[in-house]
């Protein structure tokens, strides 16, 4: 594991904070896929360079140090953020509405992504069994199991992936407590998904679940965006 | 996008390149893949 000083840890911080990503917004997102059908993302040589770059950033062992030390969490803002309920009505400002409760101080990574089938495979893929053998409460035609409702949920809009920052450690703990549970009750106490009437498929917040998720998580993410830009189109 | 908008956006991307690059040479300074024994 790499051993690192706080003085690195807080470049480290400041450099993904400054990070320029391809998309400034999820609508941008969206139209880079939509513009090249469902699996390949449509950007130029250089911004393919810097992704590239930016990959390298998200294997580093500094990071994974960092993820090891309870400092960083993965999260994700998912599809649909304006259908939360005192939330804008356009997806980007409620996206951006939901970073600015969990602090955009701590959201110190953000990638507007837009997820394929596949990516949702993979992504989902070690929870399938459990997925699949969930009935969802009221079926549509192509839903029947809450796996089939992952599966046409995710790649219907886009997302942004988040890095969460949280010097004091704990990080999966406190993003936990303050994005609530999967569906929040009554009882339960004010939380992001709780305050913005949070349902199933769509809770407005992913976020991991533990150390070893957040690793794999984004090692998936850094996967997908791999593939992404290894089979574009110019 | 016009012929200027188009050599900003490439001089944009080249400053940001460098930027990553020094900032990975920073990281691999702070956490070498191997150690004098040749652990990792």
């Amino acid at each position: 594991m790499a051993r690192i000083n706080t003085e690195t840890e807080a470049r480290f911080v400041d450099e993904l904070r400054g990070l320029q990503t391809p998309f400034s917004s999820r609508a941008e997102a969206a139209e880079a896929f939509e513009t090249n059908g469902a699996e390949h993302l449509s950007v130029d040589e250089l911004e393919r360079v810097k992704l590239e770059k930016i990959l390298q950033v998200l294997r580093h062992p500094v990071l994974d140090h960092l993820i090891d030390k309870g400092k960083i969490t993965f999260a994700m803002i998912k599809p649909h953020a304006d259908e939360g309920k005192g939330l804008s009505n356009n997806d980007d400002e409620a996206a951006m509405g939901l970073i600015r409760e969990i602090g955009e101080e701590r959201a110190v990574f953000q990638l507007p992504f837009k997820f394929t089938k596949r990516d949702v495979e993979r992504f989902y893929g070690p929870h399938k069994n459990e997925f699949e053998a969930r009935k969802v409460k009221k079926p549509t035609d192509n839903e029947r199991t809450v796996w089939d409702q992952i599966m046409h949920y995710y790649p219907s809009g886009p997302v942004t992936f988040l890095l969460v920052y949280v010097p004091e450690g704990s990080a999966v703990e406190w993003l936990t407590d303050i994005t609530g549970p999967t569906l929040p009750k009554k009882e339960d106490p004010d939380s992001i998904r709780k305050r913005h009437g949070a349902k199933l498929p769509n809770n407005y917040v992913h976020r991991s679940s533990s150390i070893p998720e957040v690793k794999r998580e984004v090692d998936v993410l850094a996967n997908i965006i791999e593939k992404s830009i290894a089979g574009r189109t110019l | 996008m016009d012929k200027s908008k188009n050599e900003q956006k490439k001089k944009k991307l080249l400053k940001e390149i460098e930027k990553l690059d020094k900032f990975l040479a920073f990281l691999d300074k702070q956490s070498p893949k191997k150690g004098k024994n040749g652990k990792n």
